[in-house]
């Protein structure tokens, strides 16, 4: 091997060295006694004339020290990725990231929860239907057992058009466009099974717990069968997975007229029960509506309000903030 | 409803603190707002439905805890009905009712009346209640009406004789231009639809609502008309929300009330006016049937009951349910027939016994059950399925998402015409009278109360508008205080209409909420989308913004046309060269187009795009980069050539000066 191959030898070992021990080993095969850099030395004598003699001397001195120079800058190498070393690098992990160039921006929180509960429920097999905003009084009230001038009324203050149509005070003006859908398409006949998160309208004047304009998300079931013991599995399903898989929830009585039985679902929070969720079995009257045998089938429907949802679980006292653009509000989410 | 707590131990034996029994009624009847504490009593707030009317009142809820508790009710049961038959030697009054309007209607006249002060015992109750004290008389209806539900309204007999000494009451509509001064000291028109009490000279009570101020009884009425009747509650309804005149009797009235309850408070009443007021019992009238006790039994079977339920209920635990709730029950072959009694007019189908069943046993103990799942086919609604695609490129480039009322506002208005929109009957104020024909005023109002705080802003919405041909989804979006917003905003909508394999066009038009040349139409092939473009200056400065840029698409049918899959092309495996051409161009002259035409100019032309873009007084230099790529062959020098000649002069004919 001649001086010219051991330097390149050389350089390539070191610089896969990983530790202070081969480092040593390297630096005993290339530079020490009977190293290879010496066993050229040992040559020089032998060359015929003095002035390639000096040359030799000169070139593998300064081999020896380019090989001593690499050795001892892998040994600096070496000792930075050292983990002692590593430890020492100062850094302050707490100091504020670097915005994105023009700014992330953000999804309306009603919106993450639309995605949110749309999933939970397709996973049950549940699918995702729209129906009007503006309404007919037939689908929003007649057709749902609410009759014109029926004192139940009064659970719903009524936006009306000129013309005679109104907006929509809830979700449950699909359950009878849906009925009557399915039952004129090919499928021909139940099972449903879907879902509406949209908006809703009342009269009601803008205060932090009251808005006219609100959103509602809902579910309706019909098949063979369907009792309140399915009502209670998919309310808890949906409940335990946005609460937690330790809520405590349960049903009470309550009034609608499109369902019977009716109930109104509570959850446990830190300050005790909350109302979260409306539901009961599809009243027979209101299938018999859409086309519906309720001696062959039953159904039930499931809604809250996701509005107060957001409010609970984020501590929002304003249901405004959803609706009146303000960024300082928007941009955390 | 607010009731005394104690006043329920009149009638039924509770041992339980207030809270227990408001916790048990929650969970098996009715809602409780709240328990609360007034001068060391218990105040109940009971938050009645409309189906149980037979709630409103002391022994409602007290014969519902009786139930729940599994108590003893022989103090309502004893409770008895006034006989008119008894009473044999009453002198009649004569009564006209017109029918339908009333199912039952009585008078009864009491006389000798010596007036006292109200015992403290009905003060209190009545003003837990949150009703004042007025005198003796109208006390005593209002306390018969909180203890049984059964309205009452006493007329002085002097003062009705006075004004028609023949005495010919009547119950009919009102007529034409017949007014009223009710009780309250005001004047009130009656329509039509309202029913009456009436003597011959016009109206002397709105029936239901409220009863005539020259009529009313005072500390020194010696004779009173008393009246208990059962109205249709619809017109009822009606007439007291038209007058603005909802009471606790009008809203009792328009629940379901029992002819028997009826006869039973009316004996009660009479009861208390002879005990408190030394009064006697004079005169006695009624028109109309008091109900058939006997109706056609709802049928419950087994298979019903456990299919509402879920769970197994035996019959004979469903028949002590209702038993104690009243019902009467026989077991038939076919299940059980029930008999609803006779205060609840709400129980009619198998379904409605079914609630009565769950709610006793307590829906605690029905355990979740698994819906047996069916695949179902159906294809999901376009719009939802692109919404989220939308909205998540849009927030990754910046944008915040808002939800907007669905409302224009009076700014908004003035740049609209009013005759295109949506009005509504019945607005809540003049900032929501008319619905939104687009997003893009909801948007400038957003912009305009950001603004002041935020030097530049990107939001956007993805919600319903609602022109007069229809109510549809739009997409908008708007930034302002950004360096080349139409640009930026631009790339944005492209993003979008890229992740949905659509060729984005931008067609030179006029729109006036737009400035006049740096703003366009959006279409897909022919398909007009929407618009996007610089907001013009007059609306920008009316809403005190700067230079702003907007776009607004139709998302329905961006939906309809969206691909989730596009055309591959396919990779060449032979090797690609590209070149630069850097050129001036004015900002007349239109680089898409320019685009376009090199990118179809030849078959090896796999990709032109801009690289690079610098404006200064006035002058657009631009770069683009031009892929050239076969699919058969490596190209030579000689393949490109030609190529690159037609590329420049299509530069030099679009109006470009090419630069070296």
């Amino acid at each position: 091997m001649n001086a010219a191959d051991i330097k390149e030898k050389a350089f390539v070992e070191i610089k896969k060295i990983e530790s202070t021990s081969q480092l040593e080993e390297a630096r005993i095969r290339y530079l020490g006694r009977d190293g290879l850099v010496n066993q050229l030395f040992a040559e020089i004598p032998e060359l015929p004339r003095e002035e390639d003699r000096k040359k030799a001397g000169i070139y593998l001195n300064e081999i020896k020290l380019e090989i001593e120079e690499a050795l001892a800058q892998r040994d600096r190498q070496l000792k930075k990725l050292s983990a002692k070393e590593l430890e020492k690098v100062p850094f302050d992990i707490t100091a504020p990231g670097i915005p994105m160039t023009g700014g992330l921006g953000s999804i309306h929180p009603l919106t993450q929860l639309r995605q949110f509960v749309l999933d939970t429920f397709s996973n049950l097999g549940f699918e995702e239907v729209s129906a009007p905003h503006i309404e007919t009084d037939d689908y929003n009230f007649g057709l749902l057992n609410v009759l014109a001038d029926h004192p139940a009324r009064d659970l719903w203050d009524t936006l009306y058009l000129e013309d005679g149509r109104l907006l929509r005070t809830h979700t449950s003006n699909m359950q009878v466009r849906e009925m009557k859908k399915r039952l004129s398409a090919q499928a021909g006949k139940p099972p449903i099974r879907v879902m509406t998160f949209d908006r809703c309208f009342r009269y009601e004047n803008l205060d932090p717990q009251h808005s006219h304009t609100f959103t509602q998300f809902e579910i309706l079931y019909v098949d063979h069968h369907v009792s309140m013991a399915n009502l209670r599995f998919l309310s808890d399903y949906f409940l335990k997975r946005f609460f937690g898989e330790k809520t405590k929830t349960r049903f009470r009585p309550k009034y609608y007229p499109f369902v019977e039985p009716g109930v109104g679902v509570d959850a446990l929070g830190p300050n005790g029960w909350i109302e979260i969720a409306g539901a009961g079995l599809v009243h027979p009257q209101v299938l018999r509506n859409g086309g519906i045998d309720p001696n062959q089938y039953s159904g039930l429907a499931w809604g809250f309000g996701p509005d107060r949802m957001l409010m609970a679980k984020l501590g929002i006292d304003d249901i405004r903030s959803f609706y009146e653009g303000d960024l300082r509000f928007l941009k955390q989410f | 409803m607010l009731i005394l707590y104690s006043w329920l131990k009149d009638f039924v034996n509770l041992k339980k603190p207030a809270e227990e029994i408001a916790e048990a009624l929650s969970l098996s009847s009715i809602g409780v707002k709240e328990v609360k504490k007034e001068s060391g009593e218990k105040i109940l707030n009971l938050d009645v439905t409309f189906n149980r009317g037979d709630l409103l009142s002391i022994v409602g809820v007290a014969r519902e805890l009786a139930a729940i508790y599994s108590l003893s009710t022989d103090k309502i049961d004893r409770l008895e009905e006034f006989t008119p038959s008894n009473e044999g030697d009453l002198e009649p009054l004569k009564i006209k009712s017109e029918e339908d309007l009333t199912k039952i209607y009585t008078l009864t006249k009491i006389s000798d009346l010596a007036p006292r002060s109200t015992p403290d015992l009905i003060k209190k109750r009545l003003e837990a209640a949150g009703m004042r004290s007025v005198n003796l008389w109208a006390d005593l209806t209002n306390y018969v009406m909180l203890e049984y539900g059964q309205p009452f309204h006493a007329f002085d007999f002097g003062k009705v004789a006075r004004r028609d000494p023949s005495l010919s009451i009547e119950v009919r509509k009102a007529k034409k231009g017949e007014a009223i001064k009710t009780l309250d000291g005001l004047d009130h028109r009656l329509s039509e639809s309202d029913i009456v009490i009436a003597d011959g000279r016009g109206p002397i009570a709105v029936a239901g609502v409220m009863g005539g101020e020259d009529t009313e009884v005072d500390d020194g009425t010696k004779e009173i008309l008393l009246e208990a009747a059962i109205f249709d509650p619809v017109l009822i309804r009606q007439t007291a929300r038209r007058l603005g005149l909802r009471s606790e009797a009008s809203t009792r009235f328009e629940h379901f009330l029992s002819s028997k309850n009826l006869y039973i408070s009316l004996n009660k009443i009479i009861q208390l006016f002879e005990h408190h007021g030394s009064g006697k019992l004079t005169n006695f009238s009624q028109t109309g049937k008091k109900e058939a006790q006997e109706s056609t039994p709802v049928v419950l079977t087994h298979e019903k009951l456990s299919s509402i339920s879920g769970e197994l209920i035996p019959l004979v635990r469903a028949r002590e349910y209702l038993e104690r709730l009243g019902f009467k029950i026989m077991s038939s072959e076919k299940g059980l027939l029930c008999w609803a009694p006779y205060f609840r007019g709400d129980v009619k189908l198998p379904e409605d016994v079914a609630e009565e069943v769950l709610r006793i046993h307590g829906y605690e103990r029905i355990l979740p059950k698994p819906i047996q799942t069916e695949i179902l086919g159906g294809e999901e609604e376009k719009t939802e399925v692109w919404r989220e695609p939308a909205a998540s490129i849009l927030s990754d480039g910046g944008f915040n998402e808002v939800k907007n009322y669905p409302f224009v506002s009076t700014q908004a208005l003035s740049h609209l015409k009013s005759e295109e929109l949506l009005r509504l009957r019945n607005p809540i104020s003049p900032e929501a009278e008319y619905l939104r024909p687009n997003l893009l005023f909801s948007l400038l109002e957003n912009a305009s109360k950001n603004a002041p705080r935020e030097e530049m802003g990107r939001i956007f919405e993805l919600e319903k508008v609602y022109p007069k041909k229809g109510e549809v989804v739009h997409l908008g979006g708007l930034s302002w205080g950004e360096k080349e917003p139409f640009l930026h905003l631009k790339g944005v909508v492209e993003a979008i209409a890229r992740k949905a394999h659509l060729n984005l066009r931008m067609i030179r038009s006029k729109n006036e909420y737009l400035h006049p040349t740096a703003a366009g139409e959006l279409k897909i092939g022919e398909v007009p989308l929407g618009f996007l473009g610089i907001l013009h200056p007059h609306l920008a400065v009316a809403f005190g913004l700067g230079e702003t840029a907007v776009f607004e698409i139709d998302f329905e049918k961006f939906s309809e046309l969206a691909q989730m899959w596009g055309t591959l092309k396919p990779v060449s495996s032979f090797p690609e060269v590209y070149e630069e051409f850097s050129f001036i161009l004015p900002q007349t002259r239109e680089l898409g187009k320019l685009i376009e035409q090199i990118g179809s100019a030849s078959e090896i032309i796999r990709e032109v795009k801009l690289v690079d873009r610098f404006t200064k007084d006035e002058e657009r230099s631009l770069t683009i980069k031009v892929i050239f790529q076969s699919q058969e062959k490596s190209l030579s020098a000689q393949d490109i050539k030609p190529v690159r000649e037609k590329i420049l002069s299509l530069i030099k004919k679009s109006g470009g000066s090419p630069r070296t």
